[in-house]
């Protein structure tokens, strides 16, 4: 919702705001200050373009409000957040005694837009147990969390988002264990007794983080017609059962939102969530939203079940509820790639879906000695959920799996953006904490990574443009490199695209971007054609372009298909990387492009395609620190302390950056099923 | 004459009025002798250097030394003035600090709480403990910050001021793009191109396909540099105006550039009333912290033992 100055001057005129504050009338205001410059309502930014500039970003921030972060020490909030995206050098964790930060961060580039998507579900926790003032401040379980934060983190994490997943287990069917209170036997989870009847204090408490939160997003949204920043207002329901991840990042189309954010304890299932988001953000309000899962592979099967909470297969209605209401998916963060896992069935063929594979399977992880975690699950990660997404709609005649692509940070450090190898601060939160101090070693742990980029093809950097994109998934996710890329589908697009100066322009015309629906062709024997481009990132420090791949998934007789393409590059172009220095040798490309016709196309079956773009390999983030503290693992005292995962071989030196794109679904005319 | 000498009144005048002149004149001196008094150490200069040398790794400009100094000396004002508004005895964080690092160190002695404390302060912990000193600072600057009133100059100088952004230079231009994937020596290519071109003339048609395409509208100085790296952006912001320049390479090959007048911003957007409003009290809260800051500047003596001259470090 806009308002022009106009607003402004009916507001002062009628003694709306300030009017009795200072004795002194706006007609005298006037006269001291300069008049305005005059305003073109609908007025677009400068650099507005309706083939779509790219928008990079992060949609993944957590700050003090998280009890995580909070309680590894995180001080910042979420106005310094937009700051350090914003290109402001930020002073961070951890800090001496007295209270002077001991390191600082800065983004070479800064963002284009970010969201600060803090853990809900502790809002009010956090905010009594830290605020000497809030009423229950000395309740037994604040003292406990001030006198031992990273103990109290487990505590409260467990009770707050842990125990509900009794309901997960097979006695929840037995009436006497459903009925525990402990569960809830009105679908909610109990709050801490310091919370009161119902929780109601710390609902309460939890306003003022939530408030501070769209305040932040509202200052640090550029509204003038240089639209250099844009926030949105979000945050994250942390439902974890049993460690299992089911987070879901809600994003704001504006700044109307809900005056108390659904949270996992209110609303303990993902249908709960939505059915409270459509009550409480509803469009006639002037509110949108849409939630992005993340980390399916950290979620042990749960995250693409097919069954509501009382696991009853999906019906199309729930099918078509997801659908609408989370069009993306974090396909790679801190926590890892979840593209594909290369361990099991048809995806063994494509050796690049080793990528930043997490070698556990919950947020458990390494903890307890892996007690209550295993070996990561292939049903976990997006590839194979695409393609249930397409059986289930051969099943029931909807698709709830159709995702696009982002990626993010999932930064705990209050670093959006701070998604390089080089210099990599470690982002906390599930990894290494730095609390008192900078902890000796490596700066996370050695299976994490800095995270990713969320990348929007929009006419112009506003909410309303930047929004209908991720609706509309014309969005991409990087591995923290900034590539360009293009991705269109179509019946008719041109062949020789790739050498006009018209690419785009092409694209949409003859086509669909990247996150579209493909509809049937006219004439039946025709094979759809895919025009993927790819710019490489123009930055000194990053690689040229290695190859660009079209991933082809379709369901074939009831049965899963997958098929990977190299459709440009050269994947044997003799690239390497020297171990010892980090420097990078062999050739590459600066940009790639194909215009690629699928030969095995079969118009009854249903598919979905996206392009992965890879660079040519670098160091892994962790192979720059222990080349740096020369750690040498043939030495017989072993590696020095916080160095071991230099020499655990289950991770690799190099790493390959790229891009994957959000597919492009091609759907039959006929459903089998009908 | 005698008589008038010895006359009671006189005397009483005369005594009055002795009375009134030496207080005259005394009255700085008693007022100084009132006047709380902050001194900075040759110790503090050193260690305000070391800090800023620790953390910037150059030693500081006399002009930076004077804004350490200053900070360092508002910094005491305001923990002196916590001290004396009593914030020190109510502050919940400031107690539970001193009540724990009591009963840390405590062996033997009294239990309850407020004997604690003032065997805290008698140790001199108000003043030393690190947490508790930036409690009591940030109390009273937040003290400061509260006093901010919000009037109609303010938000009007907001709603100004959003608006009126400075706009970075922009950019519109074409350029002919010749690939270094795709040709064995696009530099080449690009200066024989050029040769051929004429002020104004139109693009060849031997270029290379662009993904971006062949056009860019009102591009800043900081786009051009995040698409292109930073050296062409470079070219582009240096070109002459309405004739082809270049080559100019890029990570991806060769350019000709032709910028074309710099064209307007299509419109102003206003800012919600609500930007306005919160912008403006950001403004407003630093505005009562500096008036605030000079009022408790003012009831303070600083003698500055390094310049060993007494000065008052007043604006």
């Amino acid at each position: 919702m806009r308002h022009g100055l106009s607003f402004l001057y009916a507001a002062l005129s009628l003694g709306v705001i300030g009017g009795g504050l200072a004795g002194c009338s706006s007609e005298e205001a006037a006269e001291r200050t300069q008049v305005p410059p005059e305003i073109v309502e609908d007025s677009r930014c400068r650099d507005f373009n309706p083939l779509g500039n790219p928008y990079f970003g992060d949609l993944h921030v957590h700050t003090t409000y998280s009890l995580d972060a909070n309680t590894q020490g995180t001080r910042l909030k979420p106005e310094a957040a937009y700051r350090f995206a914003k290109g402001e050098r930020l002073e961070i964790q951890p800090y001496d005694a007295a209270g002077n930060a001991l390191r600082s961060r800065q983004l070479e580039r800064p963002l284009d837009f970010a969201a600060v998507t803090d853990h809900v579900e502790l809002f009010g926790e956090v905010e009594i147990c830290t605020d000497p003032e809030a009423v229950g401040h000395n309740a037994l379980e604040c003292l406990y969390y001030r006198a031992n934060p990273q103990n109290a983190f487990i505590v409260f994490n467990l009770y707050a988002l842990g125990l509900p997943d009794l309901s997960r287990l097979p006695i929840s069917n037995i009436p006497p264990f459903f009925q525990l209170p402990l569960i809830g036997a009105d679908g909610r989870i109990p709050r801490m007794p310091f919370c009161g009847l119902q929780g109601r204090r710390c609902l309460e408490a939890a306003k003022t983080p939530w408030a501070d939160t769209q305040v932040a997003a509202e200052m640090h949204y550029d509204r003038s017609s240089e639209c250099r920043f844009t926030t949105f207002v979000g945050y994250e329901w942390t439902g974890s059962p049993l460690s299992n991840n089911l987070h879901r990042n809600v994003i704001f189309a504006t700044d109307q939102v809900p005056e108390v954010p659904p949270a996992y304890q209110e609303f303990p299932e993902p249908e709960q969530l939505w059915e409270a988001l459509a009550e409480r953000c509803r469009p006639e309000d002037g509110c949108d939203y849409l939630t992005i899962p993340h980390n399916s592979n950290l979620s042990a099967g749960l995250m693409f079940l097919t069954e509501d909470k009382s696991r009853n297969p999906y019906t199309a209605e729930l099918a078509a509820l997801r659908r609408q209401n989370e069009p993306l998916v974090e396909i790679y963060q801190h926590k890892g790639s979840s593209e594909c896992l290369n361990t099991t069935g048809a995806g063994m063929q494509d050796e690049l879906c080793g990528f930043e594979i997490i070698p556990y399977n919950n947020t458990t992880g390494d903890r307890f000695n892996g007690f209550n975690t295993g070996p990561p699950l292939p049903q976990d990660y997006l590839r194979e959920a695409l393609k249930e997404g397409l059986l289930q709609e051969e099943a029931i005649g909807e698709n709830p799996f159709q995702y696009g692509f982002i990626g993010s940070s999932d930064t705990h450090i209050v670093t959006p953006g701070e998604v390089r190898e080089r210099n990599f601060p470690g982002h906390g939160g599930a990894g290494k904490p730095a609390i008192d101090e900078v902890p000796p070693g490596l700066t996370d742990l050695v299976e994490y990574s800095p995270g990713g980029l969320a990348v929007v093809w929009a006419p112009e950097n506003t909410r309303p443009a930047l929004f209908d994109a991720l609706k509309r998934r014309e969005v991409y996710a990087t591995s923290g490199n900034r590539p360009i890329v293009r991705f269109f589908g179509g019946w008719g697009l041109p062949e020789g695209m790739c050498n006009a100066a018209d690419f785009a322009e092409q694209g949409y015309a003859a086509g669909v971007p990247m996150g579209s629906i493909l509809q049937p062709p006219e004439a039946a024997s025709v094979a759809p054609r895919f025009a993927v481009a790819a710019m490489r990132d123009a930055h000194p420090h990053a690689e040229p372009l290695q190859r660009i791949q079209i991933i082809k998934g379709w369901v074939d007789g009831g049965e899963k298909r997958e098929q990977v393409y190299d459709v440009a590059g050269d994947p044997s172009n003799g690239a390497s990387v020297d171990l010892n220095t980090c420097a990078t040798s062999g050739s590459g490309f600066s940009q790639l492009c194909r215009v690629w016709t699928d030969p095995d196309f079969d118009p009854a079956q249903r598919a979905f395609y996206y392009a992965r773009v890879v660079e040519n390999p670098s160091c892994r983030w962790s192979h720059r620190q222990c080349l740096a503290a020369e750690v040498d693992c043939n030495d017989p005292d072993g590696p020095p302390e916080g160095f071991e995962g230099c020499c655990d071989a289950r991770f690799p030196s190099t790493i390959q950056e790229r891009a994957w794109t959000s597919p492009i679904w091609y759907q039959p005319a006929v459903s089998p099923a009908s | 004459m005698t008589r008038l000498l010895r006359h009671p009144l006189l005397h009483f005048f005369a005594i009055g009025a002795t009375m009134l002149v030496a207080a005259q004149a005394l009255q700085p001196m008693l007022r100084a002798l009132e006047t709380p008094t902050l001194r900075v150490t040759t110790a503090d200069r050193q260690q305000l250097r070391q800090q800023w040398l620790r953390e910037t790794g150059v030693m500081p400009t006399d002009g930076e030394m004077r804004a350490l100094l200053q900070w360092h000396v508002d910094e005491a004002i305001l923990f002196e003035e916590a001290l004396r508004l009593g914030l020190a005895e109510r502050d919940p964080v400031v107690r539970d600090r001193l009540l724990r690092n009591m009963r840390f160190v405590q062996i033997g002695g009294p239990d309850d709480d407020e004997a604690l404390l003032r065997q805290a302060r008698a140790l001199g912990m108000l003043e030393r403990d690190p947490v508790v000193r930036r409690r009591l600072v940030q109390r009273m600057r937040h003290r400061l910050e509260s006093q901010a009133m919000v009037d109609d100059a303010m938000l009007w100088t907001a709603a100004s001021a959003l608006q009126a952004m400075e706009a970075p230079a922009a950019f519109s231009f074409v350029h002919v793009f010749f690939s270094s994937d795709l040709r064995e020596n696009p530099l080449d290519d690009a200066r024989a191109a050029i040769s051929r071109l004429g002020s104004g003339q139109d693009a060849p048609v031997d270029g290379d396909g662009f993904l971006l395409g062949a056009e860019f509208a009102s591009k800043r100085a900081t786009d051009l540099a995040q698409l292109f790296g930073p050296t062409f952006a470079t070219a582009v912001a240096s070109a002459p105006v309405g004739v082809w320049s270049g080559p100019v390479p890029s990570p991806f090959g060769v350019h000709l550039i032709r910028v074309s007048a710099a064209t307007e911003p299509p419109g102003v957007r206003a800012p919600t009333l609500r930007q306005v409003v919160l912008h403006a009290r950001q403004d407003a809260e630093k505005e009562a912290l500096r008036i605030g800051m000079e009022r408790l500047r003012s009831r303070y003596r600083i003698i500055d033992a390094g310049d060993a001259l007494e000065t008052a470090m007043r604006p």
